[in-house]
């Protein structure tokens, strides 16, 4: 599971509160840094729809934010910066949550993560 | 091109997921045909919903290797989501996350929203009795019974994914959608015009007895 996909998850849990649904905390047991290939104009593209204070909590929950430091916002004319585009890069798709799972903030239900996968499966009981 | 490798999946994990069969290869023949005009929109976002053995994603990554494609898988079953993942990989491809879960109810469509360039979708459209439909992940009974009964005229999954489309196609996005017959794509295609998108049927073929469509769905202009 990679940071990209937990900037665009939700919790679909019927009793949590709208404002508790967005972002789902993070509990990862197992993380691995992989290599995947870069894509200039995808991650440029990319970058404008990111929640950047939900990547830097992911981060942090993950204990990842002092090796990746990333400021609060998106640099001016982040285009061009390569530097910054790598880093993106990285973070966005590259750290890999194998193990672990993914915490409703509002009412607490977890939604596991093995080999890579989140099952994000509610019952129809649980669901809106 | 080569076939996906598929070879991992064994006998007994094709009692609980989905065969690739003739729709399978309909859909991958369309894609192919499709993959000109389809790079021409510079696709970045890529969904494929209901993934099954991870064949035809696994197809449409490596139609689109080195371009700016990255793909989410998504499949209810929880077995067939880990052998996407095993497909995936298996066939070289790295930009890829697979989830489980039903359609895209996870995501947030306010963030995720009008993101999804390439969207494919071979849905469970066999028309069946609506109480055939309920997927219980604990009862591994209702897994293979998720690919392919589809309620009443084969539509209720469809219809949901009909009903969010402006949600989820970006405004350069394409849908790839499988129908039959007895879905009445006619009624598919007016029921998208009056959401604002065409529909255009890329294949038509009947194939053991099933009278398959591939519908091609963009917006208007």
């Amino acid at each position: 599971m990679k940071l990209l996909t937990h900037n665009m998850l939700e919790s679909q849990v019927k009793t949590c509160p709208e404002e508790k649904r967005f972002p789902l905390k993070i509990v990862a047991t197992e993380i691995e840094e992989t290599e995947i290939e870069f894509q200039r104009s995808f991650i440029i593209n990319i970058i404008p729809k990111i929640d950047w204070g939900v990547l830097r909590g992911a981060l942090e929950e993950m204990g990842l934010s002092e090796k990746y430091e990333i400021g609060s916002k998106v640099p001016e004319n982040y285009e061009e910066d390569e530097t910054f585009l790598q880093l993106a890069h990285h973070i966005l798709l590259e750290i890999e949550i194998i193990t672990g799972k993914f915490v409703c903030r509002g009412t607490g239900r977890e939604f596991p993560i093995e080999n890579k996968i989140a099952n994000m499966l509610l019952t129809s009981e649980e669901l809106n | 091109m080569e076939d996906p490798d598929i070879s991992h999946i064994t006998e007994s994990n094709f009692q609980k997921i989905y065969s690739p069969s003739e729709d399978t290869f309909l859909l991958c023949d369309a894609l192919t045909d499709e993959a000109e005009g389809i790079k021409e929109r510079n696709p970045k976002i890529g969904v494929e919903i209901g993934t099954g053995s991870g064949y035809v994603l696994a197809h449409v990554s490596r139609l689109f290797k080195n371009t700016d494609l990255f793909v989410f898988g998504i499949d209810i079953n929880p077995l067939a989501a880990k052998l996407t993942s095993k497909t995936l990989t298996q066939n070289g491809i790295s930009r890829y996350e697979v989830i489980n879960c039903n359609l895209l109810n996870p995501f947030a469509l306010d963030r995720f929203g009008s993101m999804i360039d390439l969207l494919i979708f071979n849905p469970p459209y066999v028309p069946t009795e609506s109480k055939e439909i309920q997927f219980n992940p604990k009862d591994e009974e209702t897994w293979i019974t998720s690919s392919f009964a589809g309620g009443l005229n084969g539509m209720e999954i469809t219809q949901k994914l009909i009903n969010q489309m402006d949600q989820l196609l970006s405004p350069h996005g394409v849908c790839y959608l499988i129908a039959i017959h007895e879905n009445n794509p006619h009624q598919i295609a007016n029921d998208l015009a009056e959401k604002g998108f065409r529909t255009i049927v890329v294949k038509k073929k009947r194939l053991r007895g099933e009278l398959l469509y591939v519908l091609k769905i963009i917006r208007k202009k």
